[in-house]
């Protein structure tokens, strides 16, 4: 009896297995799975209290962009098919994709971009990263509609979106500067609610966007699970989940080599010497072609007000070292913040001078005082580097290791003299200057911007490649004279290869959107 | 029990365990080379040599090779030396300084004192330590000097709850209370009557603490809360190693500074064991080797 008992427990055990083996394996589902560094702070793309590329990155997934920005400023259609200049170039008329709709089926219309942009530029609508939109006609510096104007967005029928500007733009200009920040949202879902309340709804729990993937479930500030939107315009790649996970920079290499991530943001970067671990754990590693990465030091003109100490900083700092510490060689000193490679260029060069730094130090009668400098703590070496060069001259220098949020608020606040800071190029002439002189982020305290936005409005308004330069630069030398930042190098990247995933656009992912759709499992 | 032991002096006992003289030797040899060889060779933690370039490995002119930044890796291996042995043991004194009189109060006075102090300590001992350490150290910024304090100020209620203990037992004996019955006052009591009798496991465990707050200094600078730029200390040096190119293919930037800060604890426990055995007599022998 028993027996019979122990062998029919032993039969119910085996099947119960079986039965958990089996629906595991009719339930398998190809995942994808992605590493990030850091946690994105919203998925509501207009909420993001760090406007950080982490969470850009995220909502480059949920919500469909008017295009896809390759690396080397080149346009590819997403929710737009086409585009083109409309009066005289004060316009844009977007064609949209007839195919797009959002995750709960509901069509894409020009009425939803227009929603869309209406509800972030209302004042009562406690949207964040709404400067975007203060290039549209009928708002005001700060991206708020302005009482009494009619706002620059018309949905012209069904498929067709005009965004009407201050001055004339391309929409190559406003593509590549704008549209990793403009998204689109269900606006059919919001239409009973407040735009003051709009912040609090739950659809940003669990967001129903237009992107190439659908919310499925998240861990706040860990992890986020997508499933592919097979219904995405411009397709769907050939797995069904990515599982978007946060672990420390260190461990996102080692994690790829072990097996446990199939990629990571942004475009498995690494460094030259970790790039030799890679390859020796047999991956693959290719280098990018164009700058990724642009550093600066950012000087508060405040507690620094002299522009000959400002220079003599500039004049001590050994550049060539200094890129060669972070860059390990895959980078160029620069004396501009124009991006090499592109349409437009600058004849300024650097040169380290110390005896010259000394004098201007002492014409711009540098009273010995200590500055502090604030840099993240992955950076630490480099402002060590650069306290060395300064103390060279008889500059002193404390520094401050803190993480990158606390930093531009620092700037922003006039805590630091001074920070390193790293941003992604771009192919435009004011794609650096144009956010960071303006009286909305005047991070550097320049007590008078005028000079400066005077060269820049002229900029913007002039039409010709020719034209454009010649302004740019008289913006340049003004910047060289003045020194509100030091521009330090362009950096390129290397990229390793996922051994899993092919089809993946590297470069573009510095870029803040990833070709997901494209993404096609390794068969091997 | 060896009758011969307790006729010896402490510091003859203590000089009769050789483990302990050995760890004592060696922390004394350690702390004249991390003070002295710097200036005698002449080296320069925060300066770089570009030429020797960065992550260069060892030379004949730079032993240890150098670091991220050019910088040579023996100079900061020493000075970062100074900082972790300066944080160690003044941190451990602090803890002595505040925990001794609290603990002797709260078990002299018991009462309202006994009450205070010991619930003060609970409250400090249910937060996870290095939590804590962190969130202060992130409120009052990463220096040596800051992070002296405070390890030292949260690490007094163990020595308060060995201070109490003993000091609880200590003031109902004889010559306790013919003190006080002859009118001595509190002060003087606790000074010359208690103090004395319940000070020799503080004694012991002031090397345990120097190495405890060496390894949270280290766990400090690891995760990136330690002493400022460009100061170097053991940890910080360490923290090099959370890169896996450092971790796999440069053990000699690591390799030193950790092998310090284990023979640094090691060498401090020992000595804390030895002072035990010599202070008091009746661990020495097998019961201390339990």
């Amino acid at each position: 009896m028993r027996r019979l008992i122990a062998f029919l427990m032993a039969a119910v055990l085996v099947l119960g297995l079986a039965a958990c083996g089996g629906e595991e394996q009719t339930a398998e589902q190809v995942t994808v799975r992605y590493g990030l560094s850091n946690a994105w702070d919203s998925l509501m793309p207009y909420n993001s209290p760090s406007g950080s590329n982490y969470t850009r990155i995220i909502c480059d997934k949920l919500y469909d962009r008017l295009a896809y920005v390759h690396a080397d400023g080149t346009l590819d259609p997403r929710g737009a098919t086409s585009w083109e200049s409309a009066d005289d170039g004060m316009a844009v008329v977007f064609h949209l994709d007839e195919k797009a709709a959002f995750h709960d089926g509901t069509p894409v219309t020009a009425q939803h971009w227009a929603d869309t942009i209406a509800l972030i530029t209302n004042p009562s609508c406690p949207a964040l990263g709404r400067g975007t939109f203060s290039v549209v006609a009928g708002t005001d510096e700060n991206g708020c509609a302005v009482e009494g104007e009619t706002l620059g967005v018309e949905a012209v029928d069904d498929y067709t979106l005009k965004l009407t500007f201050k001055s004339p733009t391309t929409p190559e200009d406003f593509l590549l500067d704008k549209n990793r920040e403009l998204y689109v949202l269900p606006s059919h879902l919001l239409a009973d609610t407040d735009p003051a309340q709009i912040m609090e709804l739950d659809l940003w729990d669990a967001p129903i966007g237009s992107g190439p993937c659908k919310f499925v479930e998240e861990i706040p500030g860990s992890q986020l699970m997508l499933a592919v939107n097979r219904d995405y315009q411009l397709g769907s790649p050939d797995f069904d989940q990515l599982v978007i996970t946060v672990m420390d920079k260190s461990n996102l290499l080692p994690s790829l080599i072990s097996g446990d991530l199939d990629y990571y943001a942004f475009g498995g970067n690494v460094s030259v010497e970790d790039a030799e671990t890679a390859k020796a754990s047999g991956l693959e590693v290719v280098e990018g072609e164009v700058p990724n990465t642009f550093y600066e030091l950012m000087l508060n003109c405040e507690t620094i007000p002299s522009a000959e100490v400002r220079r003599a900083i500039d004049l001590a700092l050994d550049k060539e070292a200094l890129c060669l510490q972070s860059t390990q060689g895959l980078g160029e000193p620069t004396a501009t913040d124009i991006t090499p490679g592109t349409e437009y260029t600058c004849t300024l060069t650097w040169a380290r001078d110390v005896d010259q730094a000394r004098t201007l130090l002492e014409q711009g009668g540098y009273d010995g005082r200590t500055y502090t400098l604030a840099c993240t703590s992955n950076r630490s070496g480099l402002a060590a580097l650069m306290q060395q060069e300064l103390a060279e001259v008889g500059i002193t220098v404390t520094i401050e290791t803190v993480d990158s949020a606390a930093l531009f608020s620092g700037m922003s606040d006039g805590k630091y003299d001074m920070a390193i800071a790293s941003h992604t190029p771009g192919a435009l002439p004011l794609w650096f200057t144009g956010s960071r002189l303006s009286e909305s982020n005047n991070i550097f305290h320049i007590a008078d911007l005028e000079p400066y936005t005077y060269y820049m409005d002229q900029i913007r308004a002039a039409s010709g490649w020719e034209k454009r330069q010649v302004l740019l630069d008289k913006l340049q030398e003004l910047l060289a004279d003045q020194r509100p930042f030091i521009p330090l190098w362009f950096g390129r990247t290397l990229h390793v290869q996922s051994p899993t995933v092919d089809n993946i656009d590297y470069p573009s992912s510095s870029f803040s959107n990833e070709n997901i759709w494209a993404w096609r499992m390794k068969t091997d | 029990m060896d009758g011969r032991r307790l006729d010896r002096s402490p510091w003859a006992r203590f000089r009769g365990d050789r483990r302990a003289m050995v760890c004592l030797l060696v922390l004394c040899l350690e702390l004249l080379t991390v003070f002295l060889l710097p200036p005698l060779l002449g080296l320069e933690p925060n300066v770089s040599d570009l030429e020797a370039g960065f992550w260069a490995p060892p030379s004949a002119e730079h032993w240890l090779g150098t670091d991220d930044v050019g910088r040579d890796l023996l100079a900061r291996l020493l000075s970062g030396g100074q900082v972790s042995l300066f944080i160690g043991l003044a941190s451990a004194a602090i803890s002595a300084v505040v925990g001794v009189p609290l603990g002797l109060l709260a078990g002299y006075r018991r009462g309202a004192w006994e009450f205070w102090i010991m619930r003060l300590a609970d409250i400090f001992q249910t937060f996870p330590s290095i939590v804590l350490v962190l969130c202060l150290v992130t409120v009052v910024g990463p220096s040596a000097g800051n992070i002296v304090l405070v390890l030292g100020l949260l690490g007094w209620t163990g020595i308060a709850r060995l201070v109490y203990g003993n000091t609880l037992a200590v003031r109902e004996r004889e010559y306790v209370l013919a003190a006080r019955a002859l009118g001595a006052r509190t002060g003087t009591i606790l000074w010359r009557n208690v103090l004395p009798n319940v000070i020799s496991p503080v004694w012991c465990s002031i090397p345990l603490r120097a190495g405890r707050a060496i390894l949270s200094e280290s766990s400090l600078s690891f995760l990136g809360f330690g002493i400022r730029t460009p100061q170097a200390s053991w940890g910080s040096m360490i923290q090099y190693a959370s890169n896996l190119t450092v971790l796999t293919g440069r053990p000699w930037v690591w390799l030193p500074p950790g092998l310090c800060i284990i023979l640094t604890v090691l060498c401090l426990a020992g000595i804390g064991d030895g002072l035990r055995d010599a202070l008091d007599p009746r661990f020495h022998g097998e019961q201390s080797k339990l």
